[in-house]
Order: C-alpha cells, then sequence, then structure tokens
C-alpha cells in the first residue's frame, strides 16, 4: 500500500470513527429536545423522563465524537496540510459557523443538563432550541467542506467568499446528513432503550416510529444527492453506481459496498417496521430493535466509506479527476510511520475503554438520568 | 530612506491590520484556554489530597467535597476542550501557515496529544466522575491519577510545539546564518534546499499580499520537498522540557490556589474549622510547588531564555537597562548573575545586535537563491535586491519599540513570583511545618504584623490569596514577555507573523463577535462553575426569586 493510500485510509478511518457519534450526537439532541418539548405541551412526566435518557446518551457521545473531531482535525492537518489549508482559505465563515457551534453547544449542554428540573418546564423547553440549534450548526458548516471536495467551486484560484457557498453540492448533502442523523440517533437511542437494563416499551416506541418514518424521507434525499452527484460529479457517481445502475466505475471496491448498503437499509426498513409493529403491541423483540441501532451505524459506515472512498485516488474532484492525494500529501517531513502506528493503536484502546465506560455510564445506570 | 520604507521590510516586518485583528483574537482565546487548563489541572490534584485522606481516615467531609469539586471539575473541563477548540480552530483558521506545524515540527506532539493524551483524558474524566463513589477509593485514585497524568501530557505535547517556536530545535545553523546574533539550534536536522523553498513560498505570498495563502496552494507540499527531517526533535527540544514544567506547575498553583481561595471564602464568612481542615492538604501542595516554580523552575526557563532568543533577553532587561539597552552593551551585576552566573558579563544591547548583522556584508537574497536554490529564483524575484543585513537590522528594529512592554510583564512577573515565594514561605513555616529559626520569624511576621494589621483569623486567607492571584499574574506576565518577546517571528529566526495570517480579510464585526463569543463562555463557564460549587444555596435563591419571595 502506498502511503498516500495508506493515510487516506487513516484519515477515512477516523472521519468514519467520529461520524459514528457525531450522527448520534445530532439524533439524540433533536430528539431530547423534541420530546422534552412534548413533556411540557403534554404535562407528561413519562416523556420527560425519556428525554433526560435520550440526553443521558446525548452527553456521552458528545465527550468522545468531539474528541474524534480533533483527531480528525490534527490528521488533515498532520497528513494533508494543503487541504487543509484550502478549507481554511475557501471555507473561512463555515468552519467559523461551525467552530461557533461547537462553541455554543458544550455550554448550552451543560446549562441544559443542570437546568432540568430547576427551571420552568417552559424554560427549560426554550433553552433546547439553541442547544439543538447549536449542534446542527457543526455538520451545516463542515458539510461545506466536503462538498468541495466533491465539486471545487471556488476551490482553485478563486477569492470570491460567496461562490462557494453555493455548492450545487451541499444542499442535498445536508439534507441528507441531518436527516441520517436523526434517524441513525433514533435507532441508536431504540437499541440502548433494548437493553435489559434500561428496557422502555414506550420509548422504543416513540424512538423506532421517528426511525422508521424517516427512512422515507431519508431515502429521497440520499436519491436527490445522486442525481445531483450524477450531474456535477461524474467520477464519484460512477464509482457508485456500478454495473448494475449501468455505470462504468473506475474502482472496482466501491459500488459492491453501496449495493450492500442499499440492501442493509431495506433489512433495516423491514426489521424496523417488525420491531416498530410488535412494539405498538407491546411485544419487544429485544434482539431486533438492538439490531436496528447496530444495522443503522454499519449502513452508515458503509455509506461513508462509498461517498468518500468514491474519490480515489484524488481528494478535490473535477469532474473525471482531480487533485491527487499524492499532490496534497504532507511531504515536508519524512512521516514516521511507526509513530502512525501507535497513534492508531492507542485510539483503539481508548475507544475499547470509552466502550467500558459506555457500558458503565450508559447500561449499568452509573451515569444518573436525574442529577444526583 | 529608513529601514522601513523598504514596501519588502514592511511587508515582512510590520504588522498589517489582518494580523492585528488575528493577534486580538488569538491573545484573548489563549488567555481564556489557559485560565480554565489551569484549573483542569490543578483541581484534580485538590480532589486526589481529599480521596487519599478520606481513604486513611474515613472522614466523609473529604469525599463530600472531593465530588462538590469533581463537579467543577467536569464543567470547568468542558469549558477546557472548548476554549481549546477556539485555539485549535484559531490556528488552523486565522494563521493558517501553522498548518505547517501540524505538518511538520508539530506533526508528533500535536498528533501524540490528540490520539494519546487528550482522548485518554477525555475518556479517563468520565470514568472517574461516573464511578466515584461507586467503586472502592482506591480505583477511583487511580483512575484521577491517570486522568491528571494525560491531563500533563497533553500540556506537554501542546507546550513542545509553542517551545519549538521560540526555540525551532533541530534547524540547526540556519537561523543563525540568517541572523548572526542567533545560536545554533541543536542538531542540523533541516535540509537547507527545503528551508530555502519554504522561506521562497512565503516571501512571495507574503509580498503579494498574504503569507498565509502559501499553504493553499495545491503544490505547496511538493515545492517545499522536505525542509524539516527529525520529528522527534521538538519533544527533546531543552526549552520544550523546561518550558512544560515551568508552565504546569504554574497551572497547578494557579488551580489549587482557586480552591483554596474557596475555601478561605467559605472560611472567613463562616469561621468554619472544616474549611482549614480541606485546606491544609492543599496548602501542602501549593507551598512546594510555588517555592519550586519561581526559584528553581523560573531559573531555568530564564537560562534558556538567555542562551536561545538572544533578543528577547534584551528586551526582557530594558526597564532596568534604560537607555543603555539600545547601544551595544552595558553592566546590570543582577541581570548579568542570573543569566551568565558571573555579574562582571556584559549584557549586549540592540546595537549589539544590529552590528551583528553587517557581518552579513552585501549578500542579496537573489544572490543566495542563485547560489544554494536557483530553481525558486522566480519567487523572490521581487525581494531579489534584498540585502540579508538589511533583514536582520529589520528584525531587530522591529522589536525594540517593544522592548518597554516586554520588560514590563518580564518584571511584573518576577515581582509576583517574589511575593508568591515569600507567602509560601510565611504559609509553609507557620501553618504547616514548624522548623526552628525559620518558624520563628515567620511566626512573627504572621503573628506580630500581619495579624495586627489584619486579625488573626484573616491572615492565612489573606496568604492564600496573594499566592492565588500572585500566581495568576506571574503567569499571566510571563506569559506574555514569552510570547510579545518572540515577535517579529512567529517561529524564531525563521518566519514572521506577517506570513502566517489568513489571506481572508479580517472583519471588525468578525473580531467583535468572536470576543463576544469568548467573554459569554468565559462569564457563563465562571457562573457554571460556581453554580455547581455552591448549587445548594444559589438553587434555594432561584427558587425564592422564581416565587418573589425576594419581593
Amino acid at each position: 500500500m502506498s502511503l498516500g493510500l495508506f493515510l487516506f485510509s487513516v484519515l477515512g478511518f477516523t472521519l468514519i470513527m467520529h461520524l459514528i457519534f457525531v450522527n448520534v450526537i445530532i439524533g439524540a439532541a433533536v430528539l431530547t429536545v423534541s420530546v422534552r418539548y412534548l413533556a411540557y405541551l403534554r404535562n407528561d412526566y413519562y416523556l420527560e423522563f425519556l428525554a433526560r435518557r435520550m440526553f443521558r446518551i446525548l452527553v456521552i457521545f458528545d465527550l468522545f465524537g468531539g474528541v474524534w473531531g480533533t483527531i480528525l482535525t490534527v490528521y488533515m492537518g498532520g497528513f494533508f496540510p494543503s487541504m487543509t489549508a484550502i478549507f481554511t482559505k475557501v471555507y473561512y465563515y463555515p468552519v467559523a459557523i461551525a467552530l461557533t457551534g461547537i462553541l455554543l453547544s458544550i455550554p448550552l449542554i451543560v446549562m441544559y443538563w443542570h437546568l432540568w428540573g430547576r427551571i420552568s418546564p417552559r424554560n427549560h423547553s426554550l433553552l433546547g432550541i439553541p442547544l439543538a440549534a447549536s449542534i446542527l450548526l457543526v455538520p451545516i458548516g463542515f458539510r461545506y467542506l466536503f462538498a468541495g471536495l466533491n465539486y471545487p467551486v471556488g476551490i482553485m484560484g478563486s477569492t470570491d467568499a460567496v461562490n462557494p457557498l453555493l455548492n450545487p453540492i451541499y444542499p442535498p448533502l445536508i439534507i441528507h446528513t441531518i436527516l441520517g442523523g436523526i434517524d441513525i440517533g433514533a435507532f441508536v437511542i431504540a437499541a440502548i432503550l433494548a437493553t435489559k437494563s434500561n428496557l422502555d416499551v414506550r420509548g422504543i416506541r416513540i424512538s423506532l416510529s421517528v426511525g422508521v418514518a424517516l427512512l422515507v424521507p431519508q431515502a429521497i434525499a440520499g436519491a436527490y444527492y445522486y442525481v445531483t452527484l450524477t450531474e456535477f460529479d461524474p467520477y464519484i457517481a460512477n464509482n457508485i453506481s456500478g454495473p448494475l445502475l449501468g455505470a462504468r466505475p473506475e474502482l472496482s471496491f466501491v459500488y459492491p459496498l453501496f449495493y450492500v448498503a442499499i440492501i442493509l437499509v431495506a433489512v433495516l426498513a423491514i426489521l424496523g417496521t417488525t420491531a416498530l409493529y410488535q412494539a405498538d403491541k407491546g411485544i419487544i423483540s429485544r434482539p431486533i430493535v438492538i439490531s436496528t441501532g447496530i444495522l443503522s451505524e454499519v449502513i452508515l459506515v458503509l455509506m461513508e466509506f462509498v461517498n468518500d472512498g468514491s474519490r480515489y485516488p484524488y481528494l478535490f474532484m473535477n469532474g473525471y479527476s482531480g487533485t491527487t492525494i499524492n499532490q496534497l500529501l504532507n511531504t515536508v517531513m519524512p512521516l514516521p510511520l511507526y509513530a502512525i502506528y501507535g497513534m492508531i493503536a492507542s485510539t483503539i484502546a481508548f475507544t475499547i475503554i470509552f466502550s467500558v465506560v459506555f457500558y458503565y455510564g450508559i447500561i449499568k445506570h452509573y451515569l444518573p438520568e436525574t442529577e444526583e | 530612506m529608513g529601514l522601513f520604507d523598504s514596501s519588502i521590510i514592511k511587508a515582512l516586518y510590520e504588522h498589517t491590520l489582518n494580523t492585528n485583528y488575528a493577534f486580538i483574537m488569538t491573545i484573548y482565546g489563549i488567555y481564556l484556554h489557559a485560565a480554565f487548563v489551569s484549573l483542569t489541572l490543578g483541581f484534580p490534584l485538590a480532589i486526589l489530597a481529599w480521596l487519599i485522606l478520606w481513604s486513611r481516615t474515613g472522614d466523609d467531609i473529604y469525599i463530600k467535597y472531593a465530588k462538590t469539586l469533581s463537579n467543577v471539575w467536569i464543567v470547568n473541563f468542558a469549558l477546557g476542550v472548548v476554549t481549546g477548540t477556539i485555539v485549535e480552530f484559531g490556528l488552523l483558521d486565522i494563521w493558517p501557515t501553522s498548518i505547517l506545524l501540524y505538518a511538520s515540527s508539530g506533526f508528533l506532539p500535536l498528533l501524540y496529544e490528540a490520539t494519546i493524551a487528550f482522548i485518554g483524558e477525555a475518556v479517563m474524566v468520565v470514568f472517574f466522575l461516573i464511578t466515584l463513589g461507586k467503586w472502592k477509593v482506591n480505583y477511583s485514585i487511580i483512575l484521577l491519577t491517570i486522568t491528571w497524568f494525560l491531563g500533563s501530557l497533553s500540556g506537554y505535547f501542546i507546550l513542545s510545539v509553542n517551545a519549538w517556536m521560540n526555540v525551532p530545535w533541530g534547524m540547526g545553523e540556519i537561523p543563525h546564518v540568517l541572523y548572526p546574533f542567533l545560536p545554533d539550534y541543536g542538531p542540523n536536522d533541516a535540509n537547507l534546499t527545503g528551508t530555502l523553498n519554504l522561506a521562497a513560498l512565503l516571501l512571495n505570498y507574503t509580498l503579494a499580499g498574504s503569507g498565509g495563502a502559501a499553504l493553499s496552494n495545491p503544490n505547496f507540499t511538493h515545492l517545499v520537498s522536505t525542509f524539516y527531517l527529525d520529528p522527534n526533535a521538538p519533544l527533546i527540544n531543552p526549552d520544550a522540557v523546561i518550558t512544560t514544567l515551568h508552565t504546569l506547575f504554574a497551572a497547578y498553583a494557579i488551580g489549587l490556589g482557586t480552591v483554596a481561595t474557596a475555601l478561605s471564602v467559605r472560611f472567613l464568612r463562616t469561621r468554619d474549622e472544616k474549611y482549614l481542615k480541606l485546606m491544609k492538604p492543599i496548602l501542602w501542595l501549593l507551598t512546594i510547588i510555588l517555592l519550586i516554580e519561581p526559584i528553581v523552575l523560573g531559573h531555568f526557563m530564564g537560562d534558556t531564555v538567555v542562551k536561545y532568543q538572544p533578543l528577547k533577553f534584551t528586551a526582557l532587561v530594558t526597564l532596568t537597562g534604560g537607555k543603555e539597552v539600545y547601544g551595544y552593551e552595558f553592566y546590570d551585576p543582577i541581570e548579568a548573575l542570573f543569566a551568565y552566573g558571573n555579574p562582571h558579563h556584559p549584557i549586549y544591547g540592540f546595537g549589539y545586535y544590529l552590528s551583528q548583522c553587517n557581518t552579513l556584508g552585501n549578500t542579496t537574497l537573489g544572490v543566495l537563491y542563485t547560489k544554494f536554490d536557483p530553481t525558486m529564483l522566480s519567487y523572490i524575484t521581487n525581494a531579489a535586491n534584498l540585502s540579508l543585513a538589511d533583514n536582520c537590522r529589520a528584525s531587530v528594529l522591529s522589536i525594540e519599540p517593544l522592548a518597554p512592554l516586554i520588560s514590563g510583564f518580564y518584571y511584573t512577573m518576577i515581582g509576583a513570583g517574589i511575593i508568591v515565594a515569600v507567602a509560601s514561605v510565611l504559609v509553609l513555616f507557620t501553618y504547616l511545618v514548624k522548623v526552628p529559626v525559620l518558624s520563628d520569624i515567620t511566626d512573627f511576621i504572621n503573628n506580630k504584623i500581619l495579624s495586627v494589621l489584619l486579625g488573626y483569623d484573616t491572615v492565612l486567607p489573606f496568604l492564600v490569596f496573594v499566592m492565588t492571584f500572585g500566581s495568576a499574574i506571574a503567569a499571566t506576565a510571563g506569559w506574555a514577555a514569552r510570547e510579545i518577546g518572540r515577535q517579529p517571528w512567529t517561529v524564531y529566526g525563521l518566519i514572521t507573523s506577517n506570513e502566517v495570517v489568513t489571506p481572508v480579510t479580517i472583519m471588525p464585526w468578525f473580531v467583535a463577535f468572536v470576543l463576544a463569543v469568548l467573554t459569554i463562555i468565559a462569564v457563563g463557564g465562571s457562573l457554571a462553575m460556581y453554580y455547581v460549587a455552591t448549587r445548594p444555596s444559589m438553587i434555594k435563591g432561584i427558587i425564592e426569586f422564581l416565587r418573589g419571595d425576594q419581593a
């Protein structure tokens, strides 16, 4: 494996790890705030309790998701410095928007947590609006970078600050991202609520309802994104489509994964609908519900791999060619591979420890639903 | 015609409006981050002390306060993450050439920081918090110790990058060639051609309007090729080691001092002895740290400045040297004793450095590149006639106006450090341990002088205030002296600030927006920590307020 491909893969792995957490954060934030608001409207104590459980998941995922975001950033700067510099130059303001979202979301999470039950339900519900908005600002800002990779409007040479913001790839990408985030969050929450110590039939029903209901608009958004790619990004679209959709892909490893992901979406739809149907009757098949959460994350991993891997060997696409990975690769210093292996090992080790923390915090209830 | 009438010199050494705006945001952001991180590093020591005492004595007061402080700590940790994110993105977004650090000298420190220290600290802090009180105390002590170690390790990695910007270890004799008054910076781990390529590209973009645009050239890395050879060099930089110890000790002191101050306030309000009991282990740690920090670590920190940053050293002593610092050399026995171990050693003035520049003769950039790196001549066409001597002189002249300010910060740090050390001695030998003669002296000062002036019960809280606020003042002023003293360079002897700043025009409203967000975070965050620490009484007050009881 060439150094460029290796570092591209490490970056991709880190991005996917980041997104595994971030999507749950998006979903958990929107659902927490919505359910909490419903609890206030209906004066429903159960819904408030459910919102607290959802929020607990948000808290523990947010911290680790942010950590992976930091790792992703330093890898970008370390492996592909010019790509990072292009981002900060062309997408100065979208990056600033995302950063503002990060900055505001963390104190808002702390405030939301501590003020729960201490201020009126109405005011607490209102506090949820800036909380959810701040969390959504992060993908709203950062997805511009991905749109720029696929279709480099204003990337090369232009100094126009507005033009890059009108990237035609961006609208379908951000809609797909946000719907997907809420969807994944809903399925993962349902899965957690189906664990033995968290079993909650009504909570599962509510979460699955959201998850299943959003599969349709999510599929439409996906199709919209795909159609946009075929128009502006023929190289990527061809690699994703594969021979079944009449394309002649340059890469042979992308479209099979895309097909698998599509099949898994269908499986998720069937399992989710079945689980929801059963839950409506008060029956919970724990393995099925838990599998919907796992499946949603597996689909995310595959789809994101397809989305980013399909541009190989380019980073910035431009029609059928683009700026290659090797052109943007860091050559200003011999990169110490032993250290990079160590870094990967360390992140995996701490992810395992995080899983232990997750187990104790969420499954064993060490992280309280109400503040002690 | 003056040196600064040259457009090339101006472009390199006279801060643009963008640079000034960028500095405002960066300085505010970094200080805010430092404030929160100091608490993040200091609080665990207090929690550890209380947990150890709880395990030994079984006195529940220790676990109660350990839990409260842990809750404050997690809020503070979140604020440290927030402000750290600001600093990180500030570097990437506002100072894009600093991305070069991620790709070269900062590669190992920054990537190790993220993938070992920070990820570990973030996981372990949650692990510790959710298991505190649920697992055996010894496990909690182990988890907290690991968390604190990882936090400190994070500090080492980050500070080693800052240290490299001050002392670019591994660049060997290259800075010395361009600025003859600079020493060699460690082994020759830099590739001369690569370094010249880099310098030509940065110069080219700086003259075109902004050096920060250089990296966004997709061919940048290939044009530079390899300029830095040893990724490990920044981690063994002598300045990194002492900077880390000096800064971490200051952070521990501020964190511990904040806890001690909070307890002192509670004691003064309630006269409850339990606060003194809680304070005692913290004072042990605090006094020892504050005696080592200014006396031992401060001295070694000063040594590295004298050795590796001569211009900065001269700027530091401007207030005592007076006008003579602008001459060739002068004598200051006290500074010379500490700096060189010899009170008769001359201290070099800016005139000396200017004269050193003359040794570069009439060599121009064009001549230099023609001889060593002709492929990059096209990038330096506009500056080909710039003489290396003029470039060297401009660097000296550009720090001269800043020298009184740098010196002011330096002596503020020294003064605060002396006061803090004295306060630490007074606390140590009167309230913590009795040592013949020494304790007699401190007892006399505390009990016969300060008690009369302040009241018996107020002496210890007063000394705690002095230690805490003195530490904060010393740290703030010391860091200002360190960073302003790095001017005119961002990387000492290699890259100027104008070569690093973003090409995107920074608008005043954007600066105001960033400062407003930072201020909201600072105020909101501080209130949140206060709220968590004093929650019962505050909640009562809020409830009363909401019910209209106060009316």
